[in-house]
């Protein structure tokens, strides 16, 4: 009724008001193609995502529209995905309908959009936009040395399409205000949150402390705790739930380095609506990403520190150490050495370098090795060639020692800004991707992944790009946001327009 | 046109396109899935027994995270040589589903119950995804859908098994066998056997704990006996009798 009533709000809103601004952007996507070793085959689908906005002084509104037509039965849907109707005056935004809202560093609620990406889960074959946002209402004041939030809203499942029913997609409902007070380059901050499903309720509190310190040193620090049970507030032992981040960066001219701690237990919230810091570093690099270390917020504790130094003309060089605990039923420990290098030989080239040791024994993967590089030649006037490599070494030990190997090789060529095509070929010998699932015997040979990539820019307002080939997937994280992406064969075309 | 008309109701409409909705307290709809090793597992072969289904996916990481716990806290804990519970673990990341990395995910976690390869299927019909536990009783009746994740959901898992287990709502099936009369009880709840011989009676309360356990010593079948109920609270019990067979359990609401 609500949601009704908004959007009859917003259509006649948009068509009295003369001076206002609408805005938009569509996204298209057509796949044909697989899910290797998955039915059903050469499936032809679309989607489409189209977002509209309307300001007109400090009201904005906003409606998402997705629709998923596919030959797969069950998958397709057509769905109003999100409205917002926002208001701002000065210090003051209250946003009525979808938003995406985080209370603190997010380790009790955050909510977050992936934006331009498309999820899928696979065992539905249907693909929407990837975000987890509530529907509800949120307040926000921001004053010079006060701030305070409000929102209350419920969250989304993304994991179930859009092909579920609202009621079992938003389960979590959240309740909850974060207030607090800056002074001297100081801040200080609580929060308060209920979390209610028909499983549960719980309720926590959070202390926040950032600012900066004298000598170019920043922190943030913060500790969040259950107050549902009849545990004192700050037990910190294996039935209580809480949750302790904590950074500090200095950075110096060209130099800078980070520290970072966090202790996770028992934080995983209803359906899992938080999203704490990862204590890993989020690599760019294929083989790293895949292998990155996934937060486990039943149990997680850890340090990051990472190092920087600037050279002239942009060059520079990072090292970053990360430990972490994982203590479930047995004590699993992750660490990771990795280090990067920029650097300029000769006017036209820019070559980044890496190299990374791993061991992580949650995975049983006691070592990793991985190193590559790219290489970017500027070959004459907006014209560019590119080159990266990428090799990694896996030893996993479960009953019996198996070691694999994965790479990456990338050609492309790109004219700046409008053109990019590449070349991908991926290869692996990870039994747990070489193995058909449609045979009995385990195959052990290796598994490629070639494909061609190409974007063009038409003009600043529309996008094409196309994929050929087979795609490789596996775990990812972006801005903190861990997910998996699906394999795929076959052909995808992306338009991307805004007005 | 026509085509154009009909894609657009397709898509208006797509949204209620039929899912097999189960939800709690409905009959669970049987599914079949080939098991890790080759062999299948068939729910209806279960019939008379407690299931518990974990959903997961073969390289997960909250799925692995959890999947000693539900190992060691549930399966371990719950299981009995009568094999009145029984498990099955189902990876619905059916894509990258296959002997090797659900053989890996099996030796990461130390899951000993069998684990389902390429499950998918099993998920979209009961309208559910990866990291979730459900629990069907001995009727077959879907008395647990967990709705978050499998991590917070232990206890709720374990409150349906252990109520599944002890209530089987097979009274008639063992109507023969032994009466438990009357019922609502006040002081005096008189047991009669049938064919069986009954060695023993336990009450529950409702949250599984065990408020009584007598040893019978007139062991024959056809015995009768009395149990004294006057210092029972009124409320709602569980009552298991020991046989020689499937243990005779059933629901018993005491009145004062």
């Amino acid at each position: 009724m609500l949601r009704k009533g908004l959007i009859i709000s917003v259509i006649i809103g948009s068509g009295s008001v003369v001076y206002g601004q609408l805005t938009g952007n569509n996204l298209f996507e057509y796949q044909l193609g697989n899910l290797p070793y998955t039915d059903p085959i050469d499936l032809s689908s679309h989607y489409d995502q189209l977002n509209l906005g309307y300001r007109y002084k400090g009201l904005k509104a906003t409606l998402r529209y997705e629709h998923f037509l596919s030959q797969n039965e069950g998958s397709s849907y057509a769905t109003l995905s999100q409205f917002q109707v926002q208001y701002r005056k000065e210090k003051l935004e209250l946003k009525v309908g979808n938003f995406n809202e985080t209370l603190g560093n997010g380790l009790l609620v955050r909510g977050y959009e992936i934006a331009g990406s498309v999820f899928e889960e696979e065992a539905y074959r249907s693909r929407y936009g990837f975000y987890r946002d509530m529907l509800g209402f949120s307040a926000k004041y921001s004053g010079d040395i006060w701030f305070f939030q409000a929102l209350r809203g419920k969250s989304l499942v993304n994991t179930l399409p859009p092909t579920l029913p609202m009621s079992d997609r938003r389960i979590d409902l959240v309740e909850g205000m974060e207030t607090g007070i800056s002074f001297f380059n100081q801040t200080l901050g609580v929060i308060l949150m209920r979390n209610t499903n028909t499983s549960e309720k719980n309720n926590f509190y959070s202390l926040l402390f950032s600012g900066a310190l004298p000598g170019n040193v920043s922190y943030n620090f913060e500790f969040a705790h259950d107050i549902t049970s009849d545990l004192p507030v700050f037990a910190l032992n294996d039935q209580s739930r809480y949750g302790i981040y904590g950074s500090l960066s200095y950075s110096r001219g060209t130099f800078g380095m980070s520290f970072e701690y966090k202790n996770y237990h028992n934080l995983v919230i209803g359906t899992g609506i938080s999203d704490p810091p990862t204590a890993v570093r989020e690599h760019k690099y294929k083989v790293l990403n895949r292998s990155i270390h996934v937060p486990q917020l039943v149990d997680e504790s850890g340090i990051q520190l990472e190092a920087y130094y600037t050279f002239r003309n942009r060059e520079y060089l990072v090292f970053n150490y990360t430990y972490v605990l994982n203590e479930f039923f047995e004590a699993y420990r992750f660490n990771e050495f990795f280090l990067e290098y920029s650097f300029n030989p000769g006017q036209k080239s820019n070559v980044v370098l890496f190299a990374d040791y791993t061991s992580d024994e949650f995975k049983s993967e006691d070592t990793r090795y991985a190193a590559g590089g790219i290489w970017d030649y500027r070959v004459v006037g907006s014209w560019s060639a590119q080159l990266h490599l990428e090799y990694q070494y896996i030893e996993r030990e479960f009953t019996e020692k198996q070691s694999m190997h994965n790479g990456v090789v990338i050609l492309g060529i790109s004219k700046s800004p409008s053109l990019n095509i590449s070349l991908l070929w991926e290869i692996s010998s990870d039994p747990y991707l070489t193995d058909r699932p449609d045979t009995p015997e385990p195959e052990t040979s290796v598994r490629n992944w070639p494909g061609l990539e190409a974007s063009y820019r038409i003009n600043p307002t529309n996008t094409i790009s196309v994929f050929a080939g087979n795609r490789r997937g596996g775990p990812a994280c972006t801005s903190g946001v861990c997910y998996e992406v699906l394999d795929f064969e076959g052909v995808e075309i992306r338009f991307k327009t805004k007005f | 046109m026509i085509q154009i008309i009909r894609l657009t109701l397709v898509l208006l409409f797509a949204v209620s396109v039929q899912i097999n909705a189960q939800e709690e307290g409905e009959q669970a709809p049987n599914f079949e899935v080939g098991l890790l090793g080759g062999e299948t597992f068939n729910l209806a072969d279960h019939e008379g027994k407690v299931v518990m289904v974990f959903f997961f996916g073969n390289t997960c990481p909250s799925c692995r995270a959890i999947g000693s716990t539900i190992e060691s806290a549930i399966y371990q804990e719950y299981m009995d040589d009568e094999g009145n519970l029984v498990a099955v673990g189902i990876d619905t990341w059916n894509s990258s589903s296959n002997e090797s990395s659900v053989t890996g995910f099996k030796n990461s976690t130390g899951i000993t119950f069998p684990l389902a390869i390429k499950g998918g299927d099993v998920a979209v019909n009961y309208k559910t995804t990866y990291d979730r536990l459900m629990v069907i009783d001995r009727a077959g009746v879907l008395v647990h859908k967990g709705i978050v994740a499998a991590s917070n959901d232990i206890e709720n898992t374990i409150a349906a098994i252990e109520e599944s287990l002890i209530v089987t709502g097979v009274e008639d099936l063992f109507s023969d066998r032994a009466n438990v009369y009357p019922n609502p009880a006040k002081d005096v709840l008189h047991v009669s056997a049938g064919a069986d011989i009954i060695s023993g009676i336990t009450l529950f309360d409702l949250n599984g704990r065990k408020v009584m356990e007598s040893t019978l010593f007139n062991q024959r079948a056809g015995n009768e006996f009395e149990v004294d109920l006057h210092d029972f609270e009124p409320g709602v019990y569980f009552y298991s009798l020991e046989t020689e067979g499937v243990p005779f359990t059933g629901k018993l609401v005491i009145q004062k």
